[in-house]
């Protein structure tokens, strides 16, 4: 059988597989299985010393702006952020699912609960290399609420204060705390990864990764495995491409309303009132006008689907 | 409608075969006009993406399965249709589960909405001919009027489209395979030539004038209208009579993306059981998909504006429009 044929084939068992879990309640996990996600966690952190930077649209060396289309992320500020530590890897399906299960909220994501995402891209996590559901994918939150339990469910199990990363720890991270980089890749540039770049129908998961970054329409459920490619100086994967990533930030346009230390708006603004901060546009599909590179800021709704996210820990030495 | 169909079905045909066309369009079509959702003009635009999904499960049209002859299964004489290309042969007997479709061909208002939501509108600023297709006009004498037929920039804007609607509603929406395509567009595999409401091809003159003299405020005529991709303008969706499917415009406005990929000699080699196609690029270099409804860009040559019509095109052209279909046994609405 062709590549492809497995391919196709894999999408319609993953059909199956949405009509046969919809009939039966998934089974919580083991201890087992929670331990290897809470381990993972924690071996996967990658501590980052804090330090001062400007956070936002800095312009390169020439003073050309990296996103001129967009205003919400000038002027730049300076901020300080405490020492953290990251997830090197955006959470997974596996990870993602174990939780769910774990929470008993597992069955709460399926098209007759009212979640209509799930006819293309259940929240279900599977063995299927070539599936858009296997477990070393990134996962995509239903909404802005369980990837933030998530963390708190990581920081539950494990007592250290796992959550979303704040909007600027996140920037700073992508940024190797704060140099004024485009892209959170290996070079520092981007080059992309043909996979995904054709219809659909064609898509070939046995093809292998090349090039340094995923970047793709958030219409597409396909991703890589989360860590296909090559990471960041500071140790990171994906920071730029894969899927777009949540903060526990709400939106506001600027960043004027920042404290300078530590900052995290934890007020809504009055304009975007259900909108947080989504970060790694490149995930989403954007690549244009700077869209891609990690300056670029959208603010979501709390509900919308399409997002991924990795936690981090607020804890000024390293947990591991 | 349907029941009122499926028992007209055997008849019907006999009665296309011998009596022509009209009498069983009489018999249909008034059943299908009580059972009409929304016209797709109602309403106030520009709508939300909630609206549209709304809209798009109404509009969409059961289509019981069966067994047909895909391709072109030649005149009562024998001769075929399509003289000018064989790849409309041999016909061959494919079955096809049930599905629905939309009613009518997706709009530049229900694109643009589209774009905006999915945050797409900014990929194609750059590109000429792409970016004109991102805004739809409240201008009834435009092109882009919200209520004509939209072209998408490629393929895969179509294919996206489609999904779209998908994540919105729950259902399996998705461009049709070329035979549910096919299947429908001849009211269920009749021996029709044309998807208009007599089976027959009598074309609106509207565009058939040089440029400066097309008159929007004109009102349509005939019963369908053919014409070359090469002029922007179209009527709004459903301004002609339905095929007794209920189903407008599978026969011109424009041409229609399928999700088959295109080999020319596919009917030679396809399964019997739901063709899809082949299962990969015919030149992976090149990538075609199949489009249908050649009338939509005006081939009336050699039988090139029938039903049985297939080409491929570029998945990377622009210029075709497109209407979606639900993979689901069951009517949807």
């Amino acid at each position: 059988m062709r590549p492809l044929d497995t391919g196709l084939l894999s999408l319609l068992g993953s059909l199956t597989l949405v009509l046969a879990t919809g009939c039966s309640s998934p089974q919580p996990p083991s201890e087992t299985e929670i331990e290897a996600v809470l381990d993972g966690a924690k071996r996967n952190l990658v501590f980052v010393e804090g330090g001062e930077f400007w956070l936002g649209d800095v312009g390169n060396e020439s003073g050309v702006l990296f996103n001129p289309l967009s205003d919400d992320n000038k002027p730049p500020k300076l901020v300080e952020v405490e020492s953290f530590s990251i997830l090197k890897t955006e959470v997974t399906w596996g990870e993602f699912v174990t939780f769910l299960r774990d929470v008993g909220r597992a069955d709460d994501y399926t098209i007759e609960n009212g979640f209509r995402r799930a006819v293309r891209l259940p929240i279900i996590a599977n063995e299927d290399p070539a599936s858009p559901n296997y477990k070393d994918k990134p996962a995509r939150s239903p909404n802005f609420h369980e990837a933030e339990n998530y963390c708190l469910w990581l920081a539950e199990k494990t007592g250290h204060p796992y959550s979303l990363p704040a909007e600027a720890q996140w920037e700073y991270a992508a940024r190797n705390r704060g140099q004024a980089i485009a892209f959170a890749t290996d070079t520092g540039q981007v080059e992309l990864d043909p996979y995904l770049q054709r219809p659909s129908a064609y898509i070939d998961p046995m093809v292998p990764v090349s090039g340094n970054v995923l970047i793709h329409s958030s219409n597409d459920v396909e991703r890589r495995p989360v860590g296909s490619y090559p990471p960041s100086p500071l140790g990171l994967h994906d920071m730029t491409g894969n899927v777009a990533e949540w903060t526990k930030d709400w939106f506001h346009p600027g960043f004027a309303h920042l404290s300078p230390t530590n900052p995290v708006a934890e007020q809504p603004h009055s304009e975007y009132s259900d909108k947080r901060v989504v970060r790694d546009l490149a995930g989403h599909g954007d690549h244009t006008g700077g869209s891609a590179t990690v300056y670029a800021r959208n603010g979501w709704d709390t509900d919308s689907y399409y997002h991924g996210f990795r936690c981090v820990v607020n804890h000024p030495e390293p947990v591991n | 409608m349907f029941a009122v169909y499926v028992a007209l079905d055997k008849e019907a045909v006999f009665m296309l075969k011998i009596d022509g066309l009209k009498a069983a369009g009489w018999i249909v079509l008034p059943s299908v006009l009580i059972s009409c959702g929304s016209l797709s003009g109602e309403g106030e635009w520009p709508k939300s993406a909630k609206e549209i999904a709304n809209e798009a499960v109404e509009n969409q049209v059961f289509v019981q399965g069966g067994s047909f002859q895909l391709g072109d299964v030649g005149r009562p004489n024998g001769s075929p249709y399509m003289v000018l290309t064989d790849h409309a042969l041999p016909p061959i007997e494919v079955k096809v589960d049930s599905y629905s479709i939309s009613r009518y061909e997706t709009t530049w208002g229900e694109m643009e909405v589209y774009y905006k939501d999915t945050g797409r509108t900014h990929l194609y600023e750059n590109e000429y001919t792409a970016s004109k297709y991102l805004t739809a006009s409240s201008d009834p004498l435009s092109p882009y009027y919200y209520n004509k037929p939209a072209r998408v920039p490629n393929y895969y804007e179509a294919e996206m489209y489609c999904a779209w609607l998908a994540d919105q509603t729950g259902l399996m929406f998705t461009l049709p395979t070329e035979a549910q395509w096919e299947y429908a567009a001849r009211s269920r595999g009749q021996n029709v030539p044309y998807a208009t409401d007599t089976g027959e091809e009598d074309n609106d003159t509207y565009l058939q004038r040089p440029k400066e003299y097309i008159d929007p405020s004109i009102p349509p005529s005939g019963n369908m209208l053919s014409h070359s991709s090469l002029v922007m303008e179209r009527r709004p969706v459903g301004s002609y009579p339905p095929n007794p499917l209920g189903l407008y415009d599978m026969t011109g406005n424009v041409a229609e993306w399928t999700q088959d990929w295109f080999q020319s000699d596919y009917y030679k080699h396809a399964p019997r059981d739901n063709p899809r196609g082949p299962a990969e690029p015919v030149n992976p270099d090149q990538p075609e998909k199949t489009v249908r409804d050649w009338a939509g860009k005006g081939g009336s040559f050699g039988g090139g504006g029938t039903v049985f019509a297939r080409s491929g095109v570029d998945v990377d052209a622009p210029g075709t429009g497109f209407r979606c279909a639900v993979n689901h046994p069951e009517p949807v609405n």
